[in-house]
């Protein structure tokens, strides 16, 4: 652990392509090894991309799921993560049956075009323009002025649900399946009655944790207790 | 969409139910035995296929065989095919399970292959005894092979290679075997081929290599020689005109007898053998009446066409089974051509081709499937279609033609992508490809970033507050005359008090005690909204004293009013105070007020 702290800037950059070289080599083990060691010192949206895919090719859907929505979190713009995350859930062994809403898709995307951080920044530049016209308004009060308040106030507007939605998304506590099968129980323990069995990939969210195992929600509103070591959380 | 489902559930269900059905009154069984050939040598092999077929047959037993005391049974495996056909709508599903095995004759003569048995759903099946004739050396109907003698004197003339074309005239696609004869007078040892022609302008398909020279006498050119067929290929012209076979070696030892006694085991002499070219006219095929629908075949054939299933489900394809068998030139048969079906799209067809070459005749069979897409729901037929393939005996193009096709098709979704023929084929998905090598990485620094934005908002509140009381401000000095005559009776006051200190420099008396007077009397109307100009000095102070000033800050001011009124309306020479005196006293009270 400590080697990697130690680690400088071109080192990073080293194992990244060396993860690369390992990946076009077919070698997906050893990819994985490099890009990980890497994301210990930073976080960068082309190192999860390219880990998420080095997971995916070594066979584990959950991990590579939670890396594209690592690399979707700082940069959802970029479509070869939105296309690869997509891919990789069409191979999850559980389906959902979720209804996608052509609308509530348009929505979703609309207001994650800007990342948490741009959403963050714009939102109080937005606001800091509010503020100038409002004044600008109140001392020499034109009616253009107005028109760019409210402007901005759109502007504002549309940049704070964005980043609230990231934020409620951050900390919603979503976790993935890790392993090939997990059994969920009535309660935290071995000994509760089974009443699911969920699969590699599948996504859910952690309600409580309790002697080891997490209490998990699925969307459809069913859940379990699990082992914890079967799932793991996408944002730490 | 449900009622959909539930219709395509009723479907399969039916579907299902008849299955179910037939398999309960399937009762016949089809049960045969045979050999591929009669004639056995001895220390050959030959099969014996034992064939059960029958719909839904899947829990037939093996077969027993009979008592077989004269044969070696040396090997045996099992072959099933399913084939399901519609026949006016009901589905039949004849399944043929054929079970090989390989025997060897132990001993000559003719022998009785019993019937095999076999006991299914109660009841005894039984095959038709077959005869085996088993004779010496190999089946090949040929004279008993005689040794040439050994070679004495010259032995390059005693030797020839002769090429045998079947015929010297041919149609362009027609067979025509080449046969290679050893003659020999003498003995020849360790024969191989050392060189074999490359038949330009053909499609060769080698037909016979024997592995046994088997010599039989024959008289060339009035001397007897020991002749062998040493190998036969079988040739398809693909151009035409005047072709030439290229001459074929051989090599081989001459094994000459001992001249001497000394000379013990006589010597040995290696030697080649070319044979000449040979000449074959390949005839163009008529064009005169050639048919459109002519697919390259020469020969004898014949086409089937059929579908492998009735219905299609999600526009899945459907596939077309072209065959067309028979012999002649059927590796050079093109597929046949299509017509263009309306809601129909032909893809490209998959090719398997199947030779035999026993007999020195290519026979085959080809097969074409062609996979159907359906574009609309509904029935799609497949119109009656022909080809064409040239006899050569009788030398006309004859027509073979396939019956009319019938599908349905269901759940096909409008506007489906399907790829074309000879366009995009997508042969599958996969994730896209990792980001490419990097020189730095930035560091993510977003949190400083989220903090310096955190910054934006009280700045931005703190300016629209600013904002905010400049605007009042602005109102009240429009709107209240008190407040905008407060707000200004300080700069006014600067500006008499300035011209006050004007006239102290010139030492000007009489402007300076009147411009001072003025100016602290204006500066008190204007800061406590009082009309100076209507009020007596004992007025103002009352006025003021009720507004809550000190009154011996009153007092002192007034004072100093009153000199100057004094100094003014009274010209006194000297005033008890002077000038800059009381331009100080004047200054500390304006500012404690």
């Amino acid at each position: 652990m400590i080697l990697f702290i130690l680690l400088n800037f071109a080192e990073v950059v080293e194992l990244y392509n060396m993860g690369n070289k390992f990946y076009a080599e077919g070698n997906f083990q050893s990819a994985i090894e490099c890009y990980e060691k890497a994301l210990t010192y930073c976080r960068d949206k082309d190192l999860y991309y390219n880990l998420g895919n080095a997971y995916f090719k070594a066979g584990k859907l959950g991990k590579a799921i939670i890396q594209y929505r690592r690399a979707y979190l700082l940069c959802p713009r970029d479509e070869d993560v939105f296309y690869n995350l997509n891919f990789v859930r069409s191979f999850r062994p559980d389906k959902l049956t979720t209804i996608p809403n052509p609308f509530v898709q348009f929505l979703d995307r609309f207001f994650h075009y800007f990342s948490i951080t741009e959403s963050a920044l714009f939102s109080a530049i937005a606001f800091f323009f509010i503020s100038i016209f409002l004044s600008l308004f109140l001392i020499f009060r034109r009616k253009v002025l107005l028109g760019l308040m409210i402007l901005s106030s759109l502007c504002f507007f549309y940049f704070i649900i964005t980043h609230t939605l990231w934020q409620s998304e951050k900390n919603s506590n979503s976790a993935v399946v890790i392993t090939d099968e997990l059994k969920a129980f009535s309660g935290p323990g071995e000994e509760y009655k089974e009443i699911l069995v969920i699969h590699d990939g599948t996504e859910a969210r952690i309600r409580e944790e309790r002697n080891g195992y997490y209490l998990i929600q699925l969307p459809g509103g069913i859940g379990g207790w699990v082992r914890t070591d079967g799932m793991e959380r996408i944002f730490e | 969409m449900d009622g959909y489902c539930k219709s395509k559930i009723a479907v399969y269900s039916l579907l299902v139910l008849a299955i179910g059905c037939l398999s309960v009154y399937a009762g016949e069984l089809n049960f045969t035995a045979s050999v591929d050939r009669t004639t056995v040598g001895l220390g050959e092999t030959f099969t014996l296929n034992v064939s059960v077929s029958g719909e839904n047959i899947s829990g037939v037993p093996s077969p027993k065989l009979p008592d077989l005391p004269d044969f070696n049974i040396l090997g045996r495996s099992s072959s099933q095919s399913t084939s399901i056909s519609f026949i006016n709508g009901r589905m039949t599903q004849q399944t043929t399970i054929t079970f090989i095995y390989t025997l060897s004759p132990k001993k000559l003569g003719k022998f009785m292959i019993g019937p095999c048995r076999i006991d299914y759903q109660g009841k005894a099946y039984e095959t038709q005894p077959i005869q085996i004739e088993v004779v010496k050396g190999t089946t090949q109907p040929s004279p008993p092979s005689v040794t040439p003698p050994r070679a004495t004197g010259s032995v390059q003339e005693g030797v020839m290679l002769i090429a045998v074309p079947g015929k010297r005239e041919v149609y362009q696609g027609e067979q025509i075997n080449i046969e290679f004869y050893l003659y020999t007078q003498y003995e020849l040892d360790d024969i191989g081929i050392s060189k074999l022609p490359s038949f330009n302008g053909f499609l060769s398909e080698p037909v016979y290599d024997a592995d046994q020279l088997r010599y039989q006498k024959k008289v060339h050119e009035g001397k007897t020689y020991y002749a062998a067929l040493i190998k036969t290929i079988a040739l398809f012209p693909i151009t035409t005109g005047s072709l030439t076979i290229e001459p074929m070696e051989i090599v081989a030892t001459v094994i000459k007898p001992p001249k001497d006694f000394f000379d013990f085991f006589g010597t040995a002499q290696r030697i080649t053998i070319a044979s000449k070219p040979i000449t074959i006219n390949v005839l163009p095929l008529p064009e005169e009446n050639k048919p459109e629908n002519f697919t390259g075949g020469v020969g004898r054939f014949t086409m089937s066409a059929k579908i492998d299933r009735d219905t299609s489900a999600q526009g899945e394809p459907v596939n077309l089974i072209v065959k067309i068998s028979g012999t002649g030139n059927i590796k050079l048969i093109e597929k046949p051509l299509l017509p263009a079906i309306p809601n129909l799209k032909i893809l490209e067809p998959e090719v398997k081709l199947n030779l035999d070459k026993s007999g020195g005749i290519i026979k085959g069979t080809k097969e074409f499937r062609f996979p159907l897409i359906p574009q609309t729901n509904g029935e799609h037929v497949i119109p009656s279609f022909t080809i064409s393939y040239f006899n050569p005996q009788t030398r006309i193009y004859e027509i073979l033609k396939a019956e009319k096709l019938k599908f349905i098709a269901t759940g096909v979704i409008a506007g489906q992508v399907v790829t074309d023929a000879g366009g995009i084929k997508i042969l599958g998905s996969d994730i896209r490809y990792i980001k490419p090598d990097k020189l730095t990485i930035k560091k993510s620094d977003s949190m400083a970033f989220e903090k310096l934005s955190v910054l934006l908002y009280p700045f931005s509140i703190l300016l629209f507050i600013l904002a905010f009381l400049y605007n009042r401000h602005q109102m009240r000095l429009s709107q209240d005359r008190a407040y905008a005559r407060r707000f200004m009776s300080g700069r006014l006051f600067k500006k008499r008090f300035q011209e006050v200190a004007g006239y102290l420099k010139k030492n000007d008396q009489k402007n300076f005690y009147s411009a001072l007077s003025r100016a602290i009397i204006n500066y008190i109307g204007d800061r406590y909204n009082l009309d100076t100009g209507a009020l007596t000095i004992e007025q103002l102070k009352h006025e003021l004293l009720n507004k809550g000033l000190k009154s011996e800050l009153l007092d002192e001011l007034f004072e100093i009013v009153k000199k100057c009124e004094m100094i003014v309306y009274a010209p006194v020479s000297q005033a008890d105070l002077p000038m800059n005196e009381l331009f100080d006293r004047t200054r500390k009270l304006m500012e404690s007020l």
